[in-house]
């Protein structure tokens, strides 16, 4: 008896040593990159190039100070964040309509316009850079932070629609009935009824869109050509040119892009989290 | 915190509706813009919109951010808008990504519309089919053509018409680290490819890799060397038949190179080939006048000193001349058609402003880059460069590189098909098939 004690807690201890070997490895993993991409924003660019695993030998703080004054990266990290934001509650105000109507309604052309929603997903962005271009610049709003907006809220929309429709689509049919019976109108059933069940699908999407505009060179290059309207990706290259790069600070200015991102997270983990996992369970 | 959500939200839309969004960015003369490279951006926008009947013309540049041409033509420009100031503007939007920029300025053509200034590389023919590029032709015969070194106009010259000034030059000799050779036995770089493979053994003998190769990205680096092989093996006329047999004779070489090179060549990008050589890890490279500032910035242990360059070797047998340079336009700059005489003629008078051999002197001076401008005899040539043009003006022939002369779906072959012949996947001969068939 005793023995047979001894090695359950043999295997046990075996057994939780191996759980933390495998969570310690899957965190070093995870974070390796950023590690990586921190203590590379701390060197020389000779450092970097001779040994890019090592320990700087002194920690180079001017880099951010560079990343930051040289390239106006302060500047365009504020105009990332209202294109973000401006275009993800474009964004998710117009699709969380649209995925209403075709969720919730039978009506002629329900199913085309689901595939079409589904087929724009699949789009390549590259191959709307003309029309996108004509379109903006016959608007007269390129070089402007509206005209990037518009875009962003545009290419969100088929994966928005996507995402928040299938949110729609599994809510009980018995809870709008009830409030037809109350005497709710389309729109109060909307606003009262379906939206606030949505939630976690709209801020699945959101977080979707936010992360897309956050990150989105392509079309930032393409629309905009001042300091006063790029956004922060442009900022992080202007450290590279024709045949050279100055590594270390475009590191650091890439570090310095990272925060506003974890900070979304943070703010945003627990809806992001119920929301990429409550699919799981719903029938 | 669903509160300070709400009024931060609140807050931003308030400022980006109201204050910024509809408006344009604010288009700052480059005379605002500072001068020595380390001016902020964000410093750079506090400045009047261009005035009334003056003609403000837009230039998409390249040469900005930490480009080693930025601070000089930055100062051209100032003095351009300084001297037209009451006819004429420049304005300088910066473009830092060259691949971002290349394909911002595609699909400005495509949507029927080119910059008021603007500089490519390659795809001359497409640009021109556009129909939207400023004809020249009538200034460069009243003399402006005189600024240009003997020929060079033709490159930008379609049915003896001037439509593109070709302006930067690419030159790509070998650049070798003379401390490295001593180290090895050798005083001098090898003038046959006999003589090369002797030098390779000596290097590995004394524990040093000897060549900086890469098969990532465009593959730049190992396309270079692919040009100086098939030009040293077909001679110049070679690219007039692309069954050649120099092409697959040439891929077997690079085979052999790459049993030279680093253990992470294959996949390798310009960073990685380039560190090893900047980094005294290798010890032959090849790369363009532009390398100097890296090599006298980031080399180590001030390699910068060490370094000397050579055209390639002679390959026996071969159809190549001693002495033979690959070279090519590296940038044209053309302006773009919007057919208003008055924008027309702003562009031209930029434009010869930028060609002027005093000004392409300095800035040649201070980059580093050569150009296919006259120089204006008071030019202070860097050390390496000065080589390069000794070699140039000695050159029997000049040749474009394997790019330069082949269809845009090779070039974005040859990086796959070159890992695949490195790799033992592809014979030389299924090499070059597979970049034929993308012709």
């Amino acid at each position: 008896m005793v023995k047979s004690s001894k090695n359950f807690r043999l295997i046990s201890v075996i057994g939780s040593i191996l759980k933390w070997f495998f969570l310690i490895f899957l965190f070093v993993y995870a974070l390796f990159p950023l590690i990586w991409l921190t203590i590379s924003s701390l060197k020389t660019n000779a450092e970097f190039m001779a040994s890019p695993f090592s320990l700087p030998e002194t920690w180079q703080w001017g880099n951010y100070v560079k990343a930051l004054t040289v390239s106006g990266i302060a500047r365009m990290m504020f105009n990332s964040v209202v294109i973000s934001v401006a275009a993800t509650l474009l964004n998710v105000l117009i699709t969380s309509m649209s995925a209403y109507a075709v969720s919730r309604f039978e009506f002629k052309g329900n199913n085309l316009l689901q595939m079409m929603f589904s087929a724009g997903v699949l789009v390549p962005l590259n191959a709307l850079m003309v029309p996108y271009f004509i379109l903006i610049t016959r608007l007269k709003l390129d070089n402007t932070m509206l005209g990037l907006i518009l875009v962003y809220t545009a290419i969100g929309i088929p994966i928005s629609t996507f995402i928040t429709t299938g949110f729609m689509r599994s809510i009980p049919r018995e809870l709008e009935e009830s409030a037809v019976i109350d005497g709710a109108n389309f729109y109060v059933r909307f606003k009262s009824v379906i939206l606030p069940l949505s939630r976690t699908g709209i801020v699945t999407a959101g977080t979707f869109q936010f992360l897309t505009c956050w990150n989105e060179f392509v079309y930032a290059n393409l629309l905009t050509s001042s300091p006063e309207v790029r956004t922060v990706q442009l900022g992080i290259r202007y450290f590279t040119n024709q045949f050279s790069t100055d590594y270390v600070s475009m590191y650091a200015a890439i570090v310095i892009s990272i925060v506003p991102s974890i900070i979304a997270y943070m703010l945003f983990q627990n809806q992001i989290i119920s929301g990429l996992t409550s699919g799981a369970v719903k029938g | 915190m669903k509160k300070f959500i709400g009024i931060f939200l609140t807050g931003v839309l308030s400022v980006s509706l109201l204050a910024g969004c509809g408006g344009k960015g604010a288009e700052k003369p480059s005379g605002e813009a500072g001068k020595d490279g380390d001016t902020p951006v964000a410093e750079q926008t506090d400045t009047e919109q261009p005035s009334g009947d003056k003609v403000t013309l837009k230039w998409p540049c390249i040469w900005s951010g930490t480009d080693s041409k930025a601070d000089v033509i930055r100062e051209i420009v100032d003095d351009f808008n300084e001297e037209y100031a009451d006819k004429y503007e420049v304005i300088i939007e910066e473009n830092t990504d060259y691949q971002a920029y290349r394909d911002g300025l595609r699909t400005s053509i495509s949507a029927g519309s080119a910059p008021d200034i603007f500089t490519f590389d390659d795809d001359f023919e497409l640009y021109l089919a556009s129909g939207r590029l400023v004809d020249l032709t009538e200034r460069m015969d009243a003399g402006w053509s005189d600024n240009f070194i003997e020929g060079a106009l033709e490159e930008g010259t379609f049915e003896d018409k001037v439509f593109a000034v070709p302006y930067e030059m690419g030159v790509t000799p070998i650049m070798y680290n003379k401390r490295l050779l001593a180290e090895a036995g050798w005083d001098s770089f090898p003038e046959t490819f006999d003589e090369l493979w002797e030098l390779a053994d000596d290097l590995v003998a004394a524990g040093i890799t000897p060549f900086s190769q890469m098969t990532g990205e465009n593959a730049w680096t190992s396309m270079l060397w692919y040009s100086q092989i098939v030009l040293a093996i077909g001679g110049p006329d070679v690219y007039d038949n692309p069954e050649d047999p120099a092409f697959v004779e040439a891929a077997e070489v690079m085979q052999k190179l790459f049993e030279y090179t680093t253990g992470d060549a294959v996949g390798a990008g310009a960073s990685v080939s380039g560190g090893h050589f900047l980094a005294e890890e290798t010890a032959i490279f090849i790369n363009g006048p532009w390398y100097i500032g890296r090599l006298q910035e980031d080399g180590q242990n001030d390699m910068y000193e060490q370094v000397e360059i050579s055209p390639v070797p002679l390959f026996e047998g071969g159809k190549g001349e001693k002495g033979g340079y690959v070279g090519f336009v590296q940038a044209y700059i053309a302006a773009g058609d919007t057919g208003d005489p008055a924008k027309t003629e702003a562009q031209i008078a930029f434009l010869e402003y930028l060609t002027e051999p005093a000004r392409v002197s300095k800035l040649s001076a201070h980059s580093g880059a050569l150009f296919y401008i006259q120089s204006d005899g008071e030019a202070d040539y860097e050390r390496l460069q000065g080589q390069m043009i000794e070699q140039i003006e000695a050159a029997p022939y000049i040749q474009k590189s394997f790019n330069v002369i082949s269809p845009a779906a090779v070039v974005n072959e040859f990086p796959q098909a070159l890992s695949s012949l490195v790799l033992g996947e592809f014979t030389p001969q299924e090499f070059v098939d597979s970049l034929n068939s993308k012709r």
